[in-house]
């Protein structure tokens, strides 16, 4: 699918792509803190804590999976 | 210029950038409640569809529109009340942890979203456990030998998976409205 006639400038497209899955792995890290701690009651479990620090590369990892699979798509399909 | 308005100016100019709403639109149709929505419940808006989008809403598509209402002029007063309102049963940090910012232990910290959340994540937990126990009750110390972890444990699980939707479907969302698929 290419890109569309309302699209988004090219320098914003790539701040899109490089910026929004660390932004938003950040936010869930932060949000995910929040939870935990008003879940646990304060102390959060070393468990939780490990799969919180594995859940942000998870999903930083998956953010990038979606907008360069995505370009990919937009750019060469 | 001093620094404090420097960074109200560019809090006042980043969210109110079209393909920030439109991802916050885009993520909100995909998200929990959208799904609901879609087939009925809290469609008709009031009561029904606050509730629905309050407790089943894409937590980013929230914190976006809160920050772009607040700082829009264009909004109306009643706009601006119901995001509060949103933005007072998500918790004053919208989950921001409480410590970070000093708030540990305080009002701040606590949401009755969060507590209506508890007790419907802890309804699903005795669901799949069996165990006639409440989220308070289990508050992380009760160890579940059939599932080897603790009930906070698991309710902690459910948020973080939760977020980590949210989180997907805002950058899809973004995504494809910086491409112009999504309006």
């Amino acid at each position: 699918m290419p890109v569309g006639p309302d699209a988004a400038p090219l320098w914003e497209q790539v701040l899109i792509v490089v910026l929004s899955p660390p932004l938003s792995a950040g936010a869930w890290w932060l949000l995910s803190r929040g939870w935990g701690q008003s879940v646990q009651g304060g102390s959060v479990s070393q468990r939780t804590r490990t799969r919180q620090t594995w859940g942000f590369w998870i999903v930083l990892a998956l953010g990038y999976l979606v907008t360069i699979s995505m370009a990919v798509y937009a750019y060469f399909f | 210029m001093t620094a404090w308005e420097m960074s109200e100016e560019t809090f006042r100019l980043s969210p109110s950038s079209p393909k920030l709403t439109c991802a916050a639109k885009t993520a909100s149709k995909y998200s929990i409640a959208g799904r609901l929505q879609a087939v009925g419940i809290g469609a008709n808006g009031g009561v029904g569809g606050f509730l629905t989008n309050t407790f089943g809403g894409n937590t980013f598509s929230g914190i976006s529109n809160l920050i772009s209402t607040a700082v829009s002029s264009n909004q109306t007063d009643g706009q601006v009340l119901t995001q509060m309102g949103k933005a007072y049963l998500r918790g004053p940090l919208q989950g921001i942890p409480a410590s970070l910012v000093g708030a540990q232990g305080t009002a701040l910290g606590s949401s009755p979203t969060g507590l209506v959340r508890n007790a419907a994540v802890g309804t699903v937990f005795n669901a799949v456990t069996g165990a006639n126990e409440t989220i308070v009750t289990l508050s992380g110390e009760v160890s579940l030998s059939t599932v080897g972890t603790t009930a906070a444990e698991f309710a902690t699980g459910v948020g973080e998976a939760k977020f980590a939707l949210d989180a997907i479907t805002y950058v899809g969302s973004l995504t494809a409205c910086g491409f112009g698929w999504a309006h």
